[in-house]
């Protein structure tokens, strides 16, 4: 039991006191930390919504243009095409700062390329290979996009796990603990105070 | 076949002799033979009711009905190594290649040269596959799996290319051909290159040059068929400059094909640059693109694949129409080639639409019956 840590002193009340405000400042900015770390996962969720169901959406598209260019031109004509790329895309991780929160910045480097940079000569390839590099070309950077938006999403989440827990032990367990302490101090000091008075009192009589 | 164009030119004596025999209406080769056992296999191609009856089907019945007919030999061969649509595709193309190859055997003469250098296309496509898998370091199995050999280049040469270690000693053995006149013009050795397309692009050319050096305008049937590769280089042509034009890319070389029919070439350099009605009315000018223009402004939308497809349906369904009017000339022999690899083209549509799970309506519009 906490009370049994503390001698009901002054000085211990005192220093109580001061820990006891102490914790309720810190439980208010974490409360309100908490609250913008939900505003901010909620913006952040539209954008992973939006992005998700765009990635769906260009997952199709592509799946069906290669299709298409694997039934007219084969998939020897589709695989020999894409062998003819030099240029592989590059990836640049940076980290930024949300709130105190570390999140991923990616940013991407050759994945949208012109037909020239494709590899593979203009006139002897079909119009239908340049149009599947293109879908996949579009579906690679919102891959990109959503990979860097739900890795935010996740930080975000276990950040307000952890400042929620911190809130709670706060607010249902140590403040109430200190004031516990605090008016069992107050409550021993005030019968020392009596015990004092009635001993003087004593004395004063005999 | 696949000689430089240099070499077919040795001198000024050679050259007035190639210009006096040009038109004299007399062919080389044995075409009454030729064209009676292309009417033989022609009459083995698929019809216009099995392709609707496949696109019933499910993808193993439509390898069973292929395995009953005239691709028996490879579905049977080939069925312990794939499955689905990876055995018809290959199946249909090693029985492409076989057949050509044939076609090549028993071809004599001028004739064989003509055809030859025709199927050249395949061995263009093959040596760019193996240059592009050496690049990107493919191992010899991937790059071997992607070779149909339907050219005058043997699979066994082919094989022995993509063993080779280097790129350096690939153009070496390729030494006098298309391939290595391509890269020589260029002025680089295979190491030396940065980027490939450019020699892509020369080989290409390179090969449409050779083509229409090598078809003669002797007599009506060579006259034809002449056209009908011209009226390709217009596509092809046609292909590159709406690719360009909506890409808005620039390229540091030529990409357009010499000896189109109908489109000069000067003019399609000046059309990449176009808006969309400038392009609308100089597209308007020709035969060819009359149709197409009015669709130019849902380009973004349509893409320029389906775009093109309607003018490449037409231009190959032409290759057929003269030929029963000059029955023991090139063009049956054309218009079997051209019609078997429709035929191909086809089943490899209904298989991979149908695994893609595209609507049946779908793949009948990309069809080519």
């Amino acid at each position: 039991m906490v009370l049994v840590q503390y001698k009901p002193t002054r000085s211990v009340l005192l220093q109580l006191r001061r820990t006891r405000r102490t914790a309720e400042r810190g439980h208010r900015l974490l409360k309100l930390k908490q609250d913008a770390l939900i505003v901010e996962f909620f913006r952040v969720l539209e954008r992973a919504k939006a992005v998700r169901s765009n990635l769906v959406e260009k997952y199709r598209v592509a799946e069906a243009r290669i299709a298409i260019a694997r039934a007219i031109e084969g998939s020897i004509g589709v695989k020999s095409a894409a062998l003819a790329l030099t240029e592989t895309p590059t990836l640049e991780l940076k980290t930024k700062n949300v709130m105190g929160i570390l999140v991923p910045k990616i940013n991407a480097k050759s994945v949208r390329k012109t037909i020239d940079q494709r590899g593979y000569g203009i006139i002897g390839t079909s119009p239908r290979i340049d149009e599947a590099a293109e879908a996949y070309e579009n579906l690679v950077e919102d891959v990109i996009t959503a990979a860097e938006i739900e890795t935010t999403m996740r930080r975000l989440i276990e950040e307000i796990e952890k400042v929620k827990r911190r809130v709670n032990a706060l607010e249902y367990r140590v403040i109430p603990e200190l004031k516990a302490t605090e008016a069992f101090i107050r409550q021993r000091l005030e019968e020392l105070e009596r015990d004092n008075f009635m001993r003087l009192k004593r004395f004063k009589s005999t | 076949m696949a000689a430089p164009v240099n070499s077919a030119l040795p001198s000024e004596w050679a050259r007035y002799l190639r210009r006096i025999t040009r038109w004299i209406p007399i062919e080389s080769g044995n075409y009454p033979y030729v064209t009676a056992r292309v009417r033989a296999k022609k009459a083995a191609l698929l019809s216009q009711d099995t392709y609707e009856r496949m696109l019933q089907m499910e993808i193993p019945q439509i390898a069973r009905v292929l395995s009953e007919g005239a691709y028996k030999a490879e579905i049977l061969a080939l069925a312990t190594k794939a499955s689905g649509v990876d055995l018809i595709e290959l199946a249909t193309s090693r029985n492409l290649a076989a057949v050509y190859t044939q076609i090549i055997e028993f071809s004599e003469g001028e004739l064989r040269q003509m055809i030859g250098w025709y199927l050249d296309r395949f061995d263009v496509q093959n040596i760019k596959t193996i240059v592009r898998g050496k690049l990107f370091g493919a191992s010899p199995e991937e790059i071997e799996e992607d070779i149909v050999a339907a050219g005058s280049m043997r699979e066994t040469f082919l094989r022995s290319l993509i063993a080779l270690p280097s790129l350096d000693e690939v153009f070496d053995r390729l030494d006098g051909t298309i391939h290595s006149q391509a890269l020589r013009e260029m002025g680089l050795r295979p190491s030396e290159v940065q980027k490939w397309n450019e020699w892509e692009d020369r080989l290409t050319k390179l090969y449409y040059d050779n083509l229409l050096v090598v078809i003669p305008e002797r007599t009506e049937g060579t006259r034809l068929m002449r056209e009908f590769v011209r009226r390709e280089i217009d596509i092809v042509n046609l292909r590159t400059l709406l690719r360009l034009w909506a890409s808005k890319a620039t390229l540091r070389y030529d990409p357009f094909v010499d000896g189109g029919l109908e489109i000069p070439k000067a003019e399609l350099a000046e059309m990449i640059s176009l808006d969309v009605n400038g392009l609308t009315a100089r597209l308007r000018d020709y035969a060819l693109t009359e149709d197409l223009a009015a669709q130019i402004k849902d380009l973004q939308a349509l893409g320029v694949g389906s775009l093109v497809r309607s003018v490449e349906k037409l231009h190959l369904l032409e290759a057929g129409r003269y030929a029963h009017v000059h029955p023991l000339s090139v063009l049956p022999i054309l218009d079997y080639i051209v019609r078997k690899d429709r035929e191909v083209q086809n089943l490899r549509i209904i298989a991979r639409g149908k695994e893609s799970g595209l609507a049946s309506d779908v793949i009948r519009e990309l069809l080519v019956i």
